[in-house]
């Protein structure tokens, strides 16, 4: 009986450990802080009313309303384009909590499971 | 509970504007990719320019816009279509209230469109209807 309770092999498969070419596509990667403020900034400045004079003060702690004039329309569009950046819904109830680009950064991270 | 607060949040009438704007652009991802760019022109511009209206113009403007979003939500999937056209026609006692320039431009729209689209059937018949006219006079 003993004997049957030993696993036959000996070492612990996890997955895709086995696996060199991945297939068609690549394995979702764990985003880092830097990746997700890149492509947050870059989702925001694609935008396509965003400001060109403006785009120096582009930074994370930009504040939506102070530092660009945004409204409450501007922001909708402007977390649509996150959206698609990164693939999931933002509720409105939550977006309209976001003062500054920071603020949909930590949203963002907080949703992604990304520390670090 | 949760979620009747979360749908009691969402009706919030400060809110509901931000809402069908959201919905309406997109919905118009599923449009074709013309479709899309002039659908959002129109869309982004109207509510701008409503963004300080008059308690009195923004009811019939949200209304409006509602009952657009519902009609193109019946007609769009994520996909696309979902099947036959999208849009409808113009009711004939909303026809009736356009005034003569209204009109005017609206056929003018739609013999330019049919230009691009290659076809001109409507501009003969409109070209035999007044030739008809000029002759009966």
């Amino acid at each position: 009986m003993s004997r049957l309770m030993v696993p036959s092999v000996n070492y612990i498969q996890t997955r895709g450990s086995k696996i060199e070419v991945f297939g068609p596509f690549d394995p979702p990667k764990q985003l880092t802080f830097k990746q997700v403020e890149e492509r947050v900034l870059k989702a925001v400045r694609s935008w396509d009313r965003f400001p060109a004079d403006k785009e120096s003060l582009l930074k994370l702690d930009a504040d939506l309303s102070k530092d660009f004039g945004f409204d409450s329309l501007d922001q909708v569009e402007i977390v649509m384009a996150l959206e698609d950046e990164f693939g999931f819904e933002i509720p409105l109830q939550d977006s309209d909590k976001f003062k500054t680009i920071r603020d949909a950064f930590k949203y963002i991270c907080e949703r992604e499971d990304v520390y670090e | 509970m949760k979620a009747a607060q979360a749908a009691a949040r969402a009706i919030n009438p400060e809110r509901f504007p931000l809402y069908l704007y959201k919905s309406i652009l997109r919905l118009h991802y599923g449009l074709p990719a013309p479709a899309r760019l002039m659908g959002d022109t129109y869309v982004k511009d109207e509510f701008k320019r409503h963004i300080n209206a008059k308690p009195e113009f923004v009811k019939p403007f949200i209304t409006e816009w509602t009952n657009y979003c519902m009609m193109l939500s019946k007609q769009l999937s994520s996909a696309g279509i979902r099947k036959g056209n999208i849009g409808k026609d113009l009711d004939s006692d909303k026809m009736e209230q356009l005034s003569n320039e209204h009109i005017q431009q609206l056929v003018e729209l739609r013999v330019e469109a049919d230009k691009h689209m290659g076809r001109d059937d409507f501009f003969q018949n409109l070209q035999n209807i007044t030739e008809n006219r000029e002759k009966s006079v």
